[in-house]
């Protein structure tokens, strides 16, 4: 497992405030939810998530603050997450955040570190502990691509 | 004097009795001497000069009561008219100024369902031109939409449409919503039929755990749907949590 968990605590972070920008925002009532459209940015501390489309299903029970409880994020439309050193790339990204899951997906879902590439198409995420399962069942292979020197240069290279 | 009296008799009797204070004319002398004629002529000619004037008057009188009858009448219509134009205002005391008719602290109220709309204003301008529409100054809207969803809007300077019932404000407007929210726009149209609120002009929405900016925004209350537009920039503070709503932390 040669990937950090710089992907650990990503959108459950309670300390740093989320900056979102976009073309439009509408939120809908009556389904509890939230769309962001047109080149979404998504910042919070050191993570990134670039999307064009960005859908937050809030719990409708907690009463009218502008964060209620967020149940799932889905982006679709080249969604582009990076984290320190850590970017993935794909076409649709959902996180859910009872389970603290994401699970990308796309033709061709790209995690990077550093110099080193991952190629599958399913990428899951634990957002907890940062442990990454990427997958290839279309393809059925996996690419990895790792340079030779970029792991021992890693101080905190295996994750939990 | 006996009620047979002839004409004669009651005109003599008539001059003897007439109540000439402090000076009594005896009889006598009124009835035998030439003085006779010439009182009497002068008096008739008087007489004569009375009549014309009561005639011409009487000619001007018969066409100026029914005139003047009508002209009351019209104005009394107008004023019941405009009267229920305004009492559906609510209007203290009401001044007319050549920029339009101007009510002072006035009201204007509605309500459907359990959505009701109260709006209030220091100066109230109702313009000559078309007294539906009515500009507002210092106004304060109220607007209740039912469970608990209440927006309450001050502003400077406001225009409010009786016919389309709408109320479009501008210049330093504060919106609060049910005590969550408040935003301040530049301009903001508040539809209060349906209880729509747009504006085209950027504006700033807070709450405790958050803001947005954005260009335009459009609030749909039937369908619930909010849309902010033309760029919008959000800040979420998630550890800022609500008054009094703990955030569970699992």
């Amino acid at each position: 497992q040669t990937f950090s968990n710089a992907f650990a605590g990503f959108g459950d972070n309670d300390k740093e405030p989320i900056q979102i920008e976009a073309q439009e925002l509408q939120v809908e009532d009556k389904t509890n939810s939230a769309t962001f459209s047109g080149d979404v940015l998504v910042s919070q501390g050191e993570t990134r998530m670039k999307t064009q489309k960005l859908r937050v299903f809030y719990d409708g029970k907690a009463d009218g603050g502008v964060q209620q409880r967020i149940m799932r994020l889905e982006a679709n439309g080249r969604v582009y997450i990076s984290s320190k050193d850590q970017t993935a790339t794909g076409d649709e990204a959902s996180f859910d955040m009872t389970r603290k899951i994401m699970v990308m997906t796309g033709q061709q879902v790209v995690l990077s570190q550093g110099p080193n590439v991952v190629v599958g198409n399913k990428l899951t995420i634990n957002l907890e502990t940062g442990k990454a399962d990427l997958e290839a069942p279309r393809s059925g292979r996996v690419k990895v691509l790792i340079q030779p020197n970029s792991l021992n240069g890693q101080g905190t290279g295996t994750g939990n | 004097m006996g009620s047979a009296a002839g004409l004669g008799d009651v005109r003599r009797s008539v001059l003897i009795q007439r109540p000439l204070v402090g000076r009594a004319i005896p009889a006598r002398q009124l009835l035998s001497s030439d003085a006779w004629e010439d009182v009497a002529g002068a008096r008739l000619s008087r007489a004569r000069g009375d009549a014309r004037r009561h005639t011409t008057r009487v000619r001007i009188l018969r066409i100026l009561f029914p005139v003047l009858g009508v002209a009351v009448l019209a104005v009394m219509a107008g004023l019941i008219v405009l009267f229920n134009v305004l009492t559906s205002l609510g209007i203290g005391n009401v001044m007319l100024t050549t920029e339009g008719l101007v009510m002072d602290r006035p009201e204007l109220s509605g309500h459907d369902g359990d959505r009701s709309y109260k709006v209030s204003a220091e100066r109230a301008i109702q313009r000559i031109t078309d007294p539906r529409i009515i500009d507002l100054e210092t106004i304060t809207a109220e607007i209740v939409m039912g469970e608990g969803e209440r927006a309450a809007i001050t502003a400077n300077r406001g225009t409010y449409n009786n016919g389309a019932e709408t109320l479009l404000l501008k210049d330093g407007i504060k919106l609060d919503w049910s005590g969550d929210y408040d935003a301040e726009f530049s301009s903001v149209e508040v539809d209060l039929k349906t209880g729509e609120v747009r504006t085209s002009d950027p504006l700033v929405v807070r709450s405790t755990q958050g803001d947005i900016s954005a260009g335009k925004f459009t609030y749909d209350q039937d369908n619930g749907v909010v849309r902010f537009t033309d760029g919008i920039k959000m800040t979420l503070r998630p550890g800022a949590t609500r008054m009094g709503a703990v955030d569970t932390e699992n």
